[in-house]
């Protein structure tokens, strides 16, 4: 080849002579080089080099508007085109989308209102709202207008690519809802509200474009436009011409939303004629349900089933709400409309769970969530929660590099987790973890990275469950910390270790480890988070353990402010909320415990990730309703929690079998134990495989023995609590109140059955246990009870 | 699920759409497949060892450039005419204006360049193939944006000079039928 002979050569000439302007770059290749064949190979590449040159600054029609150097046509409509432009300042070339609007468009009696729309358009600051920049006439007396340019994905393409679900999409969604109600409160219309106008950066924001089309709303008078591009999206009086109101961008936001949750158009693909029509002759849109294609189920990660019931009720009467015919039926405001879907998300169906009466069984919260049983759970579902751990992680991976290095062992532990690759499915995440751990100090070098590594799978094992191999690893990261002098690292070990071994029941051993805990983390350059741990951790086995004292609940207070004022990432921080919140209704302090548990619910809805942790929080908001009098409100929270836990646990989840017994107690306060009897004799055989023997929720029998008595079956509800007392005899404590309360079922089933003696040598037990131990009002109801049936007993003997 | 993935997935797509927009419905090549099947095969590489931010990202830009070459043979064999043309995005022009350049002339003249100078077919791999910018292009190699517009200028040149022999040596054979 003959350029291989004077390659640098050949470059260093060509980069000379192309700095220079045409006319002289023959002179200085003379000068520079004295090899004719060269100097003509040079000549060649340039010229060619100047054919794409011009060509490609020539032929698209305008190069430059103004000072903005045109990169491509972005997109191109009735009012105008949108270009791709950059500029040079302060010596870099930044990206802008420049917007020319059509010569028709650009009139003289359009001038005076430009200007004004312009200088409002400017005012508007939003961080969901593209900004105008910059304005100006084209030399041929066009106006542009100059904006942020937005490198994102479209709205509904970023969505499906993430299979995101519902919530994620509604809090999308509440993003455009603040921009437009932003733009409205500056008195300023969108009117083309439609997916392709909001793009989602690659961060995740949500950007609003094309405000440029919208007139200023003149108070009091209604501006008129001419229908523009978008008929799928438009409003029935953009589209018959009438005047438009903010009511216009309601029905603009609820297009979205239908797009957004449904994958279909509110009035399908009917062209604009057809749409005039249907517009005209005020018809509905279609159902929302009715949109549903098992595409658009698959890209919001539901069955097509699954998801039409997600879609009915309260998200199908929203959108509705929004797309009526008449302006005025609909949702007076935007706010009004985002303050409805704030509602749905908080309250939304619903479910819950329990506080159970042996507090020490209660669970943490889970800091990582990886499910548990994978079984079914496909390969992607692995790597998508064991990602997250290590996202988190990651803050602690600080360089691109150990991110690149993590990229690989994921792909390789990936590839090993999967069944075509080793032949056999693995998929349990604790195999998962397992191989991730043996694995990691062949990617992992350097012995920080390799102890933040160990860290986060060891926390993965204790939150999934593999205790002994969660303490085998974090008592060698603490030995390899400590020999290191990281006590960072040292602390969070500890922290974690001391809280396995409480799990385990080595209560001496743990509590030991994580008072230690806590004193290091009061060293200097502890992290905040760790310094948050170690108070939330410590304070919670302390209480829980039979060592409940004030200072544990102060503990647990300046952790959940410590948290909030470092601005700690939300998981952690609803770990110290969480925990502050259940300590408090533990001490019977529910009405400070509600409100936490109500923010924690705000502080889940922007993870997808944190579903079991909502539905706890549902529990623990549905107990404290029904507790506190409103068992009719508790229902649907309960079952939230339920369905909550079945979705994120699977159907043997143990959690949500834990909300069935209060969930049943409430319908029977409501009299409706029928119900409460069927639904607990249907999950019996689930309780006895995953808890039978087990004296966790016991409560379970304790109910359904409550039920049969509430519908006078007495000899079952006998049999039931013959099982429970022999279930818990000499496995709690004596004065427990489980005890207590099995003794009252107990003596209500044989004096249903007229066996007096026996129902009163039961109840006597009942009140010396229950008496004493009654903390709170719905404590006392089972007081009261024992106490009246006591005194029934007593009276009936005599 | 992983910083880098976020990273370059939307980028990829957003190539792969650039690069097919004006393929017509039936084409084999659809954006996602494509995407997908780039990150299948830098999941499968057994021997991959990522030392870098360099490496992980030329890697990516040469299995791109690996996978269209690759489909653009498989539209070729089957049409039995007329490699697949590959309609290069305003983006995409600064290699050639022809509206529309076949992918495996430009996948030859890479060859060639490559025989001369790896490095500079790394950067148009990654211009090119992955869609960087200068600056991320820049970054990547760990050198300056200078150098790089530098580098790719040459490199332009060389390339559009290549393809113009072919165009040249194509219509000759077309005259001398």
């Amino acid at each position: 080849m003959r350029d291989e002979a004077h390659w640098h050569e050949l470059q260093r000439l060509f980069d000379l002579c192309a700095e220079l302007p045409a006319a002289e770059r023959l002179a200085a290749l003379n000068l520079a080089c004295a090899d004719a064949a060269l100097r003509d190979r040079v000549v060649e590449l340039l010229a060619a080099y100047d054919k794409i040159d011009s060509a490609s600054t020539v032929s698209p029609p305008p190069s430059f508007i103004g000072s903005y150097r045109i990169i491509r046509e972005l997109g191109a409509g009735g009012l105008g085109v949108v270009y791709l432009v950059e500029r040079l300042a302060d010596g870099s070339w930044l990206r802008f989308a420049l917007k020319l609007l059509a010569p028709a468009v650009a009139d003289e009696t359009f001038a005076d209102g430009f200007r004004r729309e312009v200088q409002t358009l400017a005012a508007l600051e939003h961080p969901h709202i593209t900004r105008l920049l910059d304005t100006g006439w084209t030399a041929d007396g066009r106006p542009y207008l100059v904006m942020e340019f937005v490198d994102g994905v479209q709205l509904d393409a970023f969505c499906d690519a993430a299979r995101m679900n519902i919530v994620g999409r509604l809090n999308l969604f509440l993003q455009i809802c603040d921009a437009v109600s932003h733009a409205h409160r500056n008195m300023i219309l969108h009117l083309d509200l439609k997916p392709s106008n909001v793009l989602v950066a690659a961060t995740g924001i949500v950007k609003l474009l094309d405000f440029g089309t919208s007139k200023i709303m003149k108070p009091g008078i209604e501006a008129t436009i001419a229908t523009a591009g978008t008929p799928a999206y438009a409003s029935p009086e953009q589209l018959l011409g009438r005047p438009v109101s903010a009511a216009s961008d309601v029905f603009g936001l609820g297009a979205i939303l239908f797009t957004l949750l449904s994958g279909g158009r509110p009035f399908g693909n009917n062209s604009l004629v057809a749409r005039i029509e249907r517009a005209t002759h005020e018809l509905d849109p279609e159902s929302l349900q009715g949109a549903v294609t098992p595409d658009a189920a698959t890209a919001r990660g539901y069955t097509e089933v699954h998801l039409r019931r997600l879609l009915g009720g309260d998200l199908d009467a929203i959108v509705g709400k929004c797309l009526r015919h008449r302006p005025e039926d609909r949702y007076a405001s935007v706010d009004a409309l985002g303050e409805e879907i704030r509602r749905y998300l908080r309250l939304q169906p619903v479910l819950a769970r329990r506080q159970t009466w042996r507090y020490r069984s209660a669970k943490f919260l889970r800091r990582h969530r990886l499910g548990l049983a994978i079984g079914s759970v496909v390969l992607s579902a692995i790597l998508a929660s064991a990602g997250f751990a290590w996202v988190q992680q990651q803050r602690a991976l600080r360089e691109a590099e150990r991110a690149v290095r993590m990229q690989t062992y994921m792909s390789r532990l990936f590839k090993m987790a999967n069944p075509e690759n080793t032949g056999k499915p693995v998929a349990t995440v604790p195999d998962f973890l397992r191989v991730g751990m043996s694995k990691l100090p062949a990617y992992v070098h350097d012995p920080a990275d390799l102890r933040s590594g160990q860290l986060a799978l060891a926390e993965s094992m204790l939150d999934s469950g593999s205790l002994d191999e969660a303490l085998a690893a974090f008592a060698s990261i603490k030995d390899s910390a400590e020999h290191a002098n990281a006590w960072a690292d040292f602390t969070e070990a500890e922290i974690f270790m001391g809280q396995t071994l409480c799990q385990q029941g080595h209560l001496p051993e743990g509590r030991k480890l994580l008072a230690d805990a806590l004193a290091h983390s009061q060293l200097d350059n502890i992290p905040s988070r760790l310094r948050v741990l170690a108070k939330v951790y410590y304070a919670w086995n302390e209480d829980n353990n039979g060592f409940r004292n004030d200072t544990n609940l102060s503990l647990l207070r300046a952790a959940a402010k410590e948290a909030e004022e470092h601005g700690l990432a939300p998981r952690d921080a609803a770990l110290a909320l969480y925990d502050l919140a259940m300590d408090l209704t533990l001490r019977g302090q529910d009405s400070l415990a509600k409100p936490i548990f109500e923010h924690l619910l705000t502080l889940y809805i922007d993870d997808p990730l944190a579903l079991c942790d909502r539905s706890a929080v549902y529990g623990w908001i549905a107990w404290i309703d029904h507790t506190h009098g409103d068992s009719a409100g508790s229902l649907p929270i309960f079952k939230k929690a339920y369905d909550g836990f079945i979705e994120c646990e699977g159907a043997d989840s143990r959690d949500a079998l834990d909300q069935l017994p209060y969930w049943a107690e409430a319908l029977i306060r409501l009299s409706r134990a029928n119900e409460a009897v069927k639904m607990l004799e249907d999950a019996m055989p689930k309780w006895r495989r995953v808890l039978g023997g087990s004296t966790d929720n016991s409560d379970m029998l304790m109910i359904l023995a409550r039920a049969y008595v509430a519908t006078e079956r007495y000899r079952e509800a006998e049999t039931t609590a013959r099982e429970l007392l022999a279930l818990i005899s000499g496995k709690v404590a004596e004065q427990d109140r489980t005890i207590g309360l099995a003794h009252l079922v107990m003596a209500e089933a044989l004096a249903g059955q007229q066996r007096e003696d026996e129902a009163l040598l039961h109840v006597d037990t009942a009140v010396s246990i229950l008496i004493p131990t009654a903390v709170s009002a719905y404590a006392q109801t089972y007081s009261h009870e024992a106490l009246s049936l006591q005194s029934r007993l007593r009276a009936a003997q005599r | 699920m992983d910083p880098l993935f976020n990273l370059v997935y939307p980028r990829l797509r957003q190539i792969a759409t650039a690069l097919f927009r004006r393929e017509s419905a039936a084409s084999l090549l659809q954006p996602t497949g494509v995407v997908n099947e780039l990150f299948l095969k830098l999941i499968s590489q057994r021997t991959l060892q990522f030392d870098n931010r360099e490496h992980f990202f030329s890697l990516a830009a040469s299995l791109m450039r690996r996978i269209l070459v690759d489909h653009a043979r498989a539209a070729r064999s089957e049409k039995r005419e007329g490699g697949a043309r590959v309609a290069l995005d305003d983006d995409l022009v600064w290699i050639s204006t022809t509206p529309s350049v076949d992918m495996l002339d430009i996948h030859q003249a890479l060859v060639e360049l490559e025989q001369l100078d790896p490095r500079k077919v790394r950067l148009v791999e990654l211009r090119f193939f992955l869609g960087t910018t200068s600056e991320e292009a820049a970054e990547i190699l760990q050198t300056s944006k200078s150098t790089v517009d530098r580098e790719l200028r040459f490199a332009r040149g060389w390339l559009y000079d290549r393809l113009q022999t072919n165009d040249e040596l194509a219509g000759a054979r077309l005259d001398a039928r």
